[in-house]
């Protein structure tokens, strides 16, 4: 065997890399110096490849994976079209916000402290019914099954651009809610935010109304 | 195995959760390890591991049941993979071969060894690195490499040739494999 015949050889044995190295060859590699480099390091590459340790999954993945799919499938059954989701869900937005607002005028009376206006809005007399949010926040919630955490982050990056931080938890919480923003503002800025990410952005605007506090007057 | 193989989806459409969860089980290793390897990061791995399993059990319907299902289910790793890594418009980060040959107290050359390895992979070009992975890591025959990556057999054996001729070659010009005066096989 020449050098050529051993090239073409250790190739056809590379192919078959569970098969036994040929005699030819390593009768070969043992007179050739530059052969028997050739032939070892790519024995050694090729056994360390193979026998990298095994990557296992992080415990419990089966059952994710699992309890992922019947979260999926069960949320499949009350599906709504994708408008009717982000429609709920910026009423939701807006219920909430308006919820806010209004506590904050409760707190600002009982503190003496002049009352906070809430900002103009097309639904002046919008009602604050607890139970409508618990409703839409719920609707949200089966919105987000499926979503993975990166579509999250992803989603969610550009509609906190309008949230500076979440709204207080408590009336006597300073107001560091952003919202210098009118309901119908709101209302607008949701929707621009809604319109490059598609179907995802509703799920990730439950993540935001998740935190939310549902509770109000 | 077919006719297993069949049942087990079969069971799986039925919404039974113990063979849903045998399926995962009897893949997880070989998805989870490619989406490991492919993207560099474990946490982006066990999302994108995820999604290929969500994605399997939407599409059983349409599995052809005169297929392997392994391969299959390769093919979706390996597309989702891809898409994650555009979407990333990076490389991985070397980390595995490192990682896993420190965790294993494995002598200091050999180490050595695997780290310039696992980084010669990374710089492969992605179709290479996923044949080279899947043939030399998973073990996969040609045959099911080939309908993962969707390409002919012909095709992925020309990659893989090529992919250990860069492997070996980078190997050689960071020390880690004399000089010789042969070109590498």
């Amino acid at each position: 065997m020449n050098c050529r015949e051993f090239a073409e050889q250790l190739h056809g044995w590379l192919d078959e890399a569970a098969t036994p190295l040929p005699v030819e060859l390593t009768a070969h590699a043992a007179t050739c110096r530059d052969c028997g480099t050739v032939l070892s390091t790519a024995q050694r590459m090729l056994d360390l490849a193979a026998h990298a340790s095994p990557i296992s999954p992080p415990p419990g993945f089966a059952e994710r994976v699992v309890q992922r799919w019947q979260r999926e499938r069960a949320a499949r059954h009350v599906r709504l079209p994708r408008w009717a989701i982000a429609a709920s869900l910026l009423l939701a937005a807006g219920l909430a916000l308006y919820l806010w607002h209004a506590r904050q005028v409760d707190g600002d009376a009982l503190a003496g402290r002049p009352p906070v206006v809430p900002p103009p809005t097309s639904h002046p007399s919008l009602p604050a019914p607890q139970a409508l949010v618990t409703r839409q926040l719920a609707q949200a919630s089966d919105a987000t099954l499926g979503l993975t955490r990166r579509a999250a982050a992803e989603t969610f990056e550009p509609i906190v651009l309008f949230i500076p931080r979440m709204p207080a938890a408590s009336p006597d919480t300073p107001a560091t809610v952003a919202p210098n923003l009118s309901l119908e503002e709101w209302g607008r800025a949701m929707n621009g935010a809604l319109d490059p990410v598609t179907d995802s952005a509703a799920r990730a605007l439950s993540h935001f109304l998740g935190k939310l506090p549902a509770g109000g007057k | 195995m077919a006719a297993e193989e069949a049942n087990l989806v079969q069971l799986c459409l039925q919404g039974d959760a113990e063979a849903l969860r045998t399926l995962v089980e009897r893949f997880q290793g070989d998805v989870y390890g490619l989406c490991v390897r492919l993207l560099g990061d474990r946490h982006e791995a066990e999302d994108v591991a995820q999604d290929v399993f969500l994605r399997v059990f939407r599409s059983l319907k349409s599995w052809d049941r005169n297929r392997s299902l392994r391969p299959w289910v390769m093919a979706i790793a390996v597309n989702r993979c891809r898409t994650c890594l555009a979407r990333r418009g990076r490389r991985p980060e070397p980390v595995g071969y490192l990682d896993e040959a420190v965790a294993d107290g494995r002598a200091g050359d050999t180490n050595e060894l695997l780290r310039e390895i696992g980084l010669a992979v990374e710089q492969l070009r992605a179709e290479y690195r996923e044949v080279f992975l899947l043939f030399h890591e998973r073990g996969l025959p040609y045959e099911e490499i080939a309908q993962a990556v969707g390409r002919p057999i012909g095709t992925v054996k020309t990659w893989l040739h090529r992919a250990r001729i860069e492997v070996m070659q980078r190997l050689r010009e960071r020390g880690m494999a004399p000089e010789v005066g042969h070109e590498l096989p």
